[in-house]
């Protein structure tokens, strides 16, 4: 071959070696930024991906009653999870699986065969039975710690206790107002992973032990807790009502004994639940008192010594008050009643005298003094707060309704509070549920209180509402052996469609009170929604009350009241009206 | 037919081109030693380490008998050995004799039996058939219809392996007819109007969506190397996390984590790059960067010393094949490349690349032998 040829192909040689040279130097260029400059971000990104953190579960802290009676407890149990891939034969091993924790084979078969690395196929399942499963040793499906909360009393006191979701956290009542507490702190352990986000053998440190969650006690008293479930059962059952809730509380320290609503839920399958079967009604719901706040103000005219309960007023019919007639729920001809009556036979022209003779920046003050103008402070997640406008944003018919308890709403245990002030001595109380943490005796816990009331003005109230029970609208609601006062509501329902006015024929009927009248142990108020039959408090509500009172005197072993022991007739006959005109209430 | 004169070699250093050889047992050694590293934490590793040093053994054999068989021979036997390279691309599609791997036919296989890959020896007999088309029109390549008659070879070869279908190996068919083409004395017009006509091919490649769903994602993600890094932008995203992880000095031999927690796929083929550059680092990378080079720069340098355009062309053609390779393997792995199958040359898995590979060292060694004959 001649060598001018090989001389001419020599240049096309070099080409492709420039060629290649320059394309290598490319590639080392990418090489030195990828390696070199990048190399500590993109190592970083392959720790991260392989190490994974991952919380080593801490043990929910139980939730017991004031005699350390086990409301809410933490469980061992197992979280189940699969690796798709590795199942070699998905139908039988659904089967396998549907066979010993229920369910149909398809849904654990469309678990099985989903595209992913990781798949959990139940979670919170008790040990008896992940054990089973785990026995068949099953490829591809793997066994984790977990832990199941159990309500050993089921629905008792379920709206109080709440509940916990998927992954341990309080999502409603105590359980998610204490959660901080309960939840404890998880541990920390760094997992080296493999791509399919298997934790590799040996490959497990723990960085961190778990912080278990602290037990609470509170003050809900089991058996009491119990008899108001029961009790407020069998009302609502009897007057078809629509809901209805009752609460006991000692007014001297606001500690709640028993917090009852219906209808109810079993927390230990609270996903299946109504969640309007959720809502702790004396904490969450508000109302129109109606009637009961008669009780506070008649207090701040005998506060202003504006009146004694002796002070007699002169009540025509009806009155007429900035274009509204007020009438009473019972027609009557004109009376001579003194402050006592006005109480006892539930007024409402009365009460509007009263508020008249107090002005509307001294009942405004009062209700707030109350309570009934801010939140309670009870240690409960979601409290609602009523309805009561200063008196600036008062119409000229204002005067003529708020004081019996129209155009004003509160909640159940707003008017609790009030009451116990009456009750205790004239201590505005906090309302709560937590009596101590036993795990650190050194968190002690203090509930606030302040002075609402002089003890002379809340001794008098005593007397005047212990004679609502003896002559009054509210005499089913006796106790044998036991001095009694309280006060009956029956309050209409304000409409929800955004229109001003009432509901025809929907009326809230309660009871509240306290026992023994003199020296109270308990405040007990029953609240009934939507009752059928007959709508008034003193004959819906006050029976409930009476049953429960007795309970708890029997159960606290509180000593019967020396003197004035109820008549055997006023306990028997319940408020049909055959105390007639005095059965009148809000209207 | 020309007489061939039998080969008789002065001295050893005749026979033997000693660098070729170095780097050649460099890369074998290197390649099993990152072979046997990413295969370790693998189900049956030690058995494919095996199946490993199994392929460079086999390999010596067609590597010899190539460099003893003088080269000129195979200039007569282009015939028989065009239909032996039809047989090869057919052969997976026979009933009987394919064996399919994700998706596609590649191997052959006789029952359970596989073979090989036919797509590999393929492309060492298309360097062999095109030198002996290439070197008939003794360097000037000038007129349109000798360039569209090798056009016409290359396309038929293509349709054969785009039926199996192995796109890859298609491309490098492509890359290793345009190395022989220059070599060749291809106009550098027709250069232009062939990167012309490739571009417009692409175009309607693309804009009819002829390419499988998998092959368009894989342009996709090389475009947009942040699209779907769970999906079709795994394997890229995982490479480059290992390789520069890597470090400069690298993770140590057997330590890289990326390979042996199976976040890299493929790890001991296609990846093999991704393997080395986590455990070995940027240090390691240079020295399989070298040692390419060093390879290449020697084949160039036999190729030029060449007595004939045929040898040249064979040569040519063996370094246009690793040079593709190379490139593209070790570019897919830093996402400069798309990504597509093909083996880097001596360091990746496979037995089939290797016993070709080999092959295509005894091609060369057969031309550097005979550079002083007549």
């Amino acid at each position: 071959m001649p060598r001018k040829s090989g001389r001419k192909r020599t240049w096309r040689f070099v080409a492709l070696l420039v060629v290649f040279a320059g394309l290598l130097l490319l590639v080392v260029g990418r090489l030195t930024y990828l390696q070199v400059i990048a190399g500590p971000a993109y190592a970083r990104m392959a720790f991260e991906q392989r190490n994974r953190e991952m919380d080593i579960p801490p043990r929910r802290g139980s939730i017991y009653d004031r005699e350390g009676e086990p409301l809410a407890v933490s469980m061992e149990a197992r979280d189940i999870y699969a690796v798709p891939t590795s199942i070699k034969d998905p139908e039988g091993a659904a089967s396998a699986i549907a066979g010993i924790l229920g369910g149909t084979a398809e849904e654990y078969l469309l678990k099985l065969k989903k595209d992913s690395p990781f798949v959990y196929i139940a979670r919170k399942v008790d040990l008896e039975r992940a054990a089973a499963l785990e026995s068949l040793a099953l490829e591809g499906i793997g066994f984790q710690d977990s832990s199941r909360r159990v309500y050993p009393s089921n629905e008792l006191a379920c709206q109080v206790l709440g509940f916990v979701g998927v992954d341990d956290g309080g999502l409603d009542g105590i359980e998610k107002y204490y959660d901080e507490l309960l939840a404890g702190t998880p541990g920390k352990l760094i997992a080296e992973k493999g791509s399919r986000g298997i934790p590799i053998p040996g490959g497990v440190s723990v960085q961190e032990d778990a912080v278990n969650g602290e037990n609470i006690v509170l003050t809900i008293d089991k058996d009491i807790q119990y008899q108001a479930h029961v009790e407020l059962q069998k009302a609502v059952e009897k007057w078809k009502a629509q809901a209805g809730s009752v609460l006991i509380m000692d007014p001297d320290t606001g500690a709640i004994l028993a917090m009852a609503s219906t209808p109810s839920f079993d927390p230990n399958n609270f996903s299946k639940a109504d969640p309007q079967s959720f809502r702790n009604r004396p904490i969450v719901d508000t109302y129109e008192p109606g009637s009961t706040i008669k009780s506070l103000t008649a207090a701040a005219v005998i506060e202003e010594k504006l009146f004694t309960s002796a002070s007699m007023f002169d009540l025509p019919p009806t009155l007429k008050i900035g274009g509204r007639t007020i009438h009473e729920s019972h027609p009557r001809g004109r009376v001579q009643w003194s402050l006592t009556d006005i109480v006892t036979n539930s007024s409402n022209v009365g009460a509007v005298k009263l508020g008249i003779a107090l002005g509307e920046d001294r009942l405004y003050a009062y209700f707030a003094k109350f309570g009934l103008t801010e939140k309670t402070g009870v240690d409960f997640p979601g409290e609602a707060t009523g309805w009561l406008p200063p008196p600036s944003q008062w119409s000229a018919s204002s005067i003529g309704n708020i004081p019996f308890g129209q155009g004003v709403s509160v909640t159940p245990l707003q008017l609790a509070r009030a009451l116990a002030a009456i009750a205790n001595g004239g201590e505005l109380v906090t309302p709560h549920f937590l009596d101590s943490l036993p795990d650190s005796p050194e968190k002690s816990v203090v509930w606030p209180k302040e002075t609402a009331l002089s003890s002379k003005t809340a001794s008098d109230m005593r007397t005047v509402l212990e004679a609502v029970v003896y002559e009054g609208t509210g005499a089913a609601a006796g106790v044998n052996g036991y001095t009694v006062a309280g006060k009956t509501g029956t309050a209409q329902k304000a409409r929800t469609d955004g229109v001003a006015g009432y509901e025809a024929g929907k009326y809230i009927a309660s009871f509240s009170g306290f026992v023994p009248a003199d020296d109270p142990a308990v405040l007990i108020i029953v609240t009934l929604d939507e009752p059928s039959n007959s709508i008034f408090g003193g004959t819906v509500a006050a029976p409930t009350f009476s049953t429960l009172a007795a309970y708890c005197m029997e159960h606290l072993k509180i000593p019967p009241s020396p003197k004035k022991p109820v008549s055997s007739e006023a306990t028997v006959a319940p408020s049909v009206p055959a105390t007639g005109g005095s059965q009148s209430d809000t209207e | 037919m020309r007489k061939v004169e039998k080969t008789r070699w002065k001295s050893v250093r005749d026979a033997v081109n000693v660098p070729l050889l170095l780097w050649t047992i460099g890369l074998v050694i290197y390649g099993s030693v990152v072979v046997a590293s990413a295969t370790s934490g693998m189900t049956g590793g030690p058995g494919m380490f095996r199946r490993h040093l199994l392929g460079v053994a086999i390999g010596l054999v067609p590597m010899i008998v190539a460099w003893v068989v003088d080269y000129k021979v195979l200039k007569h036997w282009s015939g028989p050995l065009m239909v032996a390279l039809s047989f090869l691309l057919i052969s997976p599609r026979i009933p009987g004799l394919g064996g399919a791997a994700k998706g596609a036919t590649l191997w052959l296989q006789i029952g359970d039996v596989r073979l090989f890959q036919p797509s590999e020896p393929a492309k060492l007999l298309l360097i062999v058939v095109m030198a002996a088309l290439i070197a008939d029109f003794e360097g000037k390549m000038d007129r349109p219809k000798d360039v569209a008659r090798i056009m016409g070879y290359l396309a038929m070869a293509m349709v054969l392996i785009l039926l199996q279908p192995d796109l890859g190996t298609g491309l490098v068919f492509i890359a290793i007819t345009m190395t022989m083409l220059l070599v060749g004395g291809m106009k550098g017009r027709y250069f232009a109007v062939l990167a012309l006509v490739g571009a417009l091919g692409i175009g309607v490649v693309l804009g009819f969506h002829l390419l499988q769903q998998y092959q368009e994602d894989r342009l996709l993600v090389f475009v947009d190397p942040t699209r779907d890094p769970q999906g079709a932008g795994y394997n890229l995203a995982q490479a480059k996390i290992a390789i520069g992880s890597g470090g400069v000095s690298g993770q140590g031999l057997g330590s890289g984590t990326q390979g042996n927690l199976h976040f890299l796929p493929e790890r001991h083929t296609d990846f093999i790059f991704a393997v080395l550059g986590e455990e070995l680092g940027f240090v390691g990378a240079l020295l399989l960067l070298g040692l390419y080079l060093a390879l290449l720069v020697t084949a160039l340098a036999i190729a030029a010393s060449s007595r004939d355009l045929y040898g040249a062309l064979i040569v040519a053609g063996v370094i246009g094949m690793w040079t593709f390779q190379i490139l593209e393997n070790i570019g897919m792995s830093l996402g400069m490349m798309p990504i597509t199958g093909i083996p880097l040359p001596f360091l990746s898995f496979g037995s089939s690349a290797m016993v070709t590979n080999l092959g295509g060292v005894g091609l060369i060694l057969s031309v550097w032998s005979r550079r002083y004959g007549t």
